[in-house]
C-alpha cells in the first residue's frame, strides 16, 4: 500500500523556519561561530553521524566537540566597575535586597518599595547571577556562588520548572513578570470548586439550553412538543425553527465563553500547576514595570513527568483566571481561531 | 582515582528540592566522558546569555542518573541547601576576612593583568613607526585606530589631531590605567567554596543513603540495560517519551531509539503502539518498548516498533 506522498513523514521536507535549534545537543565547537554572527550561520540538522565507527577521525572531533563545551562551562560569570550591581539575600522575605540599580536589567526586574528600596525576586536573582550581572550576598557577609544561589533562592521560585520557564523566556527577550496567581491561596479548594465551574453549563430540562437567553428563542421552545422520558429526542411534532431541534439534540454540557470582559483575577484561579505563572510581554522599549500594559502571553508551568493532562474543570478554572479578550470578534478569522477569546500557554520544561 | 579531568570519585551531586545538580564543569565533563551521562545544561552561558541554543551550568541529571551515579559508588548526594545552611552558619569570621580579602587581592591582579595585555596590544601596533607616519594623515589614521581599541574613552584625542607633538604626549598620558582600586571585575564562581560550604564527611554519607534518589521501577531498570549497553540517554519529552538512545556521545551522533519503559505484564493498546510506532519513524528513530522480568530481576528485554506499510 502506497502512502499518500504528502502523507508520508519521510518524505517530508523541513521549513526551516520550523527547526528549533535548541531542540537536540548542539555542537559546541560552534559556540564562537554563534557568539559573532547570528544564529543562521550554524549548521542545520544532519551534521551529526548515525552511529560510532571507531574511526579516530570521528574520535577526535567528538574529543574537539567536548573540549569545547568544557571550555564554553568555564566561561566565568562577571561584571566590572562600570555595571556592578550589589544585592544582599534576605531569607526571611525570600528576596533580593538591592544596594544600588545599574544597568538595563533594571527597566523591566526588580519591584521598589514604600521607601524606595528595590526587591528582586528568587527568580530574578538567580537569573542576573547566573548571566554574571548581580554580585548577591548573604547576610553572613559572603557573595554567593552560582550554586549557592540556587541553593538559597530555588525554594521561593516556586519549583525549579518555574525558574527554567522564566529565565528561557528572559532569555529569548521577553519580559516576565510574576502574575497574580503565582502564589496559591491556602484556603481556595471549597469556592474552587462551585466557581470552576461557572463557563461550564450542563443542559437544563427542557427549556434551558444553548444560548436560551431571548425571550424569542424561549417562546419558541415553549411553542414546541415536550421532551419525552422515552424514545427519540426529536419525537414527532410540529418544529418552528432549526433553533429547537438543535437544542434539543445538545445533550452534552458544553462550553460558553464569557463575551464581556471580567475581573479574572478575584475569581478562583484553579490549583497548581493549572495556574497563569507569568505575565510575557514582547519586548518594547517603552515597557514601565510599574505600570505594565496587559501582557501579550499568559503561561503557567506544568511539570512533564508528574502530570497528567488538565481536567475540564482545571482548565475551566484556569481560563477563569484570565480576561475575556474584547478584540478577539475584530480580528481575521485565523488569529482569531488561533488566540480565541481567552488564552493561556502551558509551559512545560523540555528537559526532563 | 582521579581522571583526565581531575575529578575524585565519589563525587557530591547536589540536591535542590528534589533535582539533581552538577556545578563543576570538570565533573559534567568526567561524567560525560567516563560514565556516558549527559544530563541537562540549564543555566545560562554568560559569555551569550541572550539565546537557548548554548546553555551553561548548572547541570540536571535525570533522576536515573543520578540513581546509577549513587549506585556505582561513583558519587554521593548531598542536600545543597542544608549543607550551605550548615556551613555558613559554621564560619569563622576570620576565615570569612580571609577569603574576602584574597578575593579582593585576586580580582584587582586580575584587572591589572587584563589592563597590562590591553597596553601591550596597544604597544604593538604603536612600535613599528616609519618616519613617513610623522605627517599629519599618518597620525590621523593611528589616533583613530587607538579610539577604536580603547573603546571611544578618549574622544578629546581626535580634537589634538593636527597638532602633532602635543596629540602624542596627550596620548601617552591617555595609556595610563585607572588607578586598580576604581576598576576592577566582580566575578561570580560557579560552585561554592569549602568556607561556607559543609560538605558532609564520612558519617555525613550514612545519612545520605536517605537521600538516595528514587526513580520510577517501571523506567529505570530500562535505563540501566541501555545504558550498560553503552546507549546514551537523555529526556525525551520532546519526542514524546521517557528516553532518547544515542549510540555515542549525543554531541557527535543523532539518536536511534525513542525509549518507553513499561512494566512487565503491562498492557499495552493498539492505539498506543500505532502512536509510538509513527511517531518514531517519522523522525527516523524507532520506537522502544522494555521492561524488567519481575520474577527474574535484571533481565530487562526491549521490543521496537516501526510504522513499514507495505
Amino acid at each position: 500500500m502506497a502512502e499518500p506522498e504528502a502523507d508520508n513523514l519521510r518524505i517530508q521536507h523541513t521549513n526551516p523556519q520550523d527547526v528549533d535549534l535548541s531542540d537536540e545537543t548542539q555542537d559546541f565547537r560552534f559556540l564562537n561561530l554563534f557568539k559573532k554572527a547570528d544564529p543562521a550561520s550554524l549548521p542545520r540538522r544532519g551534521e551529526k553521524d548515525f552511529e560510532p565507527d571507531g574511526t579516530t577521525l570521528q574520535d577526535t572531533i567528538l574529543h574537539e566537540s567536548r573540549l569545547a563545551m568544557h571550555e564554553a562551562l568555564l566561561g566565568e560569570r562577571k561584571h566590572s566597575t562600570k555595571a556592578h550591581v550589589e544585592a544582599t539575600w534576605r531569607p526571611a522575605q525570600s528576596l533580593a535586597q538591592v544596594k544600588v540599580a545599574r544597568g538595563p536589567h533594571f527597566k523591566t526586574v526588580g519591584r521598589a518599595d514604600k521607601h524606595g528600596v528595590l526587591w528582586l525576586l528568587p527568580e530574578e536573582t538567580i537569573y542576573l547571577v547566573e548571566r554574571g550581572n548581580l554580585e548577591c550576598w548573604w547576610e553572613e557577609g559572603i557573595p554567593m556562588s552560582l550554586q549557592g544561589a540556587y541553593a538559597s533562592c530555588l525554594d521561593g521560585c516556586g519549583g525549579l520548572e518555574r525558574y527554567q520557564v522564566y529565565a528561557y523566556l528572559k532569555r529569548a527577550g521577553y519580559i516576565v513578570q510574576r502574575a497574580a496567581t503565582f502564589d496559591e491561596e491556602p484556603e481556595e479548594s471549597a469556592s474552587a470548586a462551585v466557581v470552576a465551574v461557572q463557563t461550564v453549563q450542563p443542559r437544563k430540562g427542557t427549556s434551558g439550553g444553548v444560548g436560551l437567553t431571548s425571550i424569542v428563542s424561549l417562546a419558541k421552545t415553549f411553542f414546541s412538543p415536550a421532551l419525552p422520558a422515552h424514545g427519540p429526542i426529536i419525537g414527532p411534532g410540529t418544529y418552528r425553527s432549526y433553533d429547537a431541534i438543535y437544542t434539543r439534540l445538545s445533550l452534552i454540557p458544553s462550553h460558553h465563553p464569557p463575551r464581556t470582559p471580567t475581573h479574572p483575577v478575584s475569581a478562583a484561579a484553579g490549583r497548581a500547576p493549572f495556574r497563569v505563572a507569568y505575565n510575557v510581554w514582547k519586548p518594547r522599549p517603552s515597557f514601565k514595570k510599574s505600570d505594565p500594559p496587559a501582557p501579550d502571553f499568559r503561561v503557567a508551568v506544568v511539570s512533564a513527568r508528574e502530570t497528567s493532562l488538565p481536567t475540564l474543570r482545571e482548565l475551566a478554572a484556569l481560563f477563569d483566571s484570565v480576561p475575556v479578550d474584547a478584540e478577539t470578534a475584530a480580528k481575521a478569522q485565523f488569529s482569531r481561531l488561533k488566540d480565541g477569546w481567552r488564552n493561556v500557554v502551558l509551559a512545560f520544561k523540555g528537559a526532563e | 582515582m582521579a581522571s583526565q579531568w581531575g575529578v575524585v570519585e565519589p563525587f557530591p551531586i547536589y540536591l535542590v528540592k528534589s533535582r539533581y545538580f552538577l556545578y563543576d564543569a570538570n565533573v559534567v565533563s568526567h561524567v560525560r566522558a567516563s560514565h556516558r551521562m549527559c544530563g541537562c545544561l540549564t543555566g545560562t552561558l554568560p559569555q551569550i546569555p541572550q539565546q537557548n541554543v548554548f546553555l551553561g551550568l548548572p547541570l540536571e541529571l535525570m533522576t536515573e542518573e543520578a540513581a546509577l551515579l549513587v549506585e556505582k559508588g561513583a558519587g554521593y548526594i548531598v542536600n545543597d541547601i542544608q549543607a550551605h545552611s550548615q556551613g555558613l552558619k559554621s564560619m569563622l569570621e576570620a576565615d570569612k576576612a580571609a577569603y574576602l580579602e584574597a578575593r579582593e587581592a585576586e580580582s584587582i591582579r586580575e584587572m591589572q593583568a587584563l589592563q597590562k595585555a590591553a597596553e601591550e596590544r596597544r604597544k604593538a601596533f604603536r612600535t613599528p613607526k616609519p618616519a613617513s607616519l610623522k605627517d599629519n594623515d599618518g597620525e590621523e589614521e593611528e589616533t583613530g585606530e587607538e579610539g577604536k581599541i580603547r573603546d571611544g574613552e578618549e574622544d578629546k584625542v581626535g580634537a589634538t589631531v593636527f597638532e602633532t607633538d602635543t596629540a602624542k604626549t596627550k596620548l601617552s598620558n591617555a595609556v595610563d590605567p585607572a588607578p586598580p582600586s576604581t576598576l576592577r571585575y566582580y566575578p561570580v564562581p560557579a560552585t561554592s567554596e569549602a568556607l561556607y560550604h559543609a560538605l558532609p564527611t564520612s558519617p555525613g554519607l550514612l545519612e545520605a543513603r536517605v537521600l538516595e534518589p528514587a526513580p520510577s521501577e517501571t523506567s529505570y531498570p530500562l535505563y540501566k540495560h541501555l545504558h550498560e549497553h553503552n546507549y546514551f540517554l537523555s529526556p525525551g519529552l520532546r519526542f514524546g517519551c521517557q528516553f532518547m538512545a544515542y549510540p555515542g556521545d549525543p554531541l557527535r551522533f543523532h539518536s536511534h531509539f525513542v525509549v518507553t519503559g513499561l512494566g512487565w505484564d503491562e498492557e499495552i493498546e493498539m492505539r498506543d503502539v500505532v502512536g509510538g510506532g509513527r511517531l518514531g519513524t517519522g523522525v527516523k528513530k524507532a520506537w522502544m518498548v522494555g521492561g524488567e522480568n519481575k520474577d527474574k530481576p535484571g533481565e530487562v528485554r526491549t521490543f521496537c516498533v516501526e510504522w513499514g506499510g507495505f
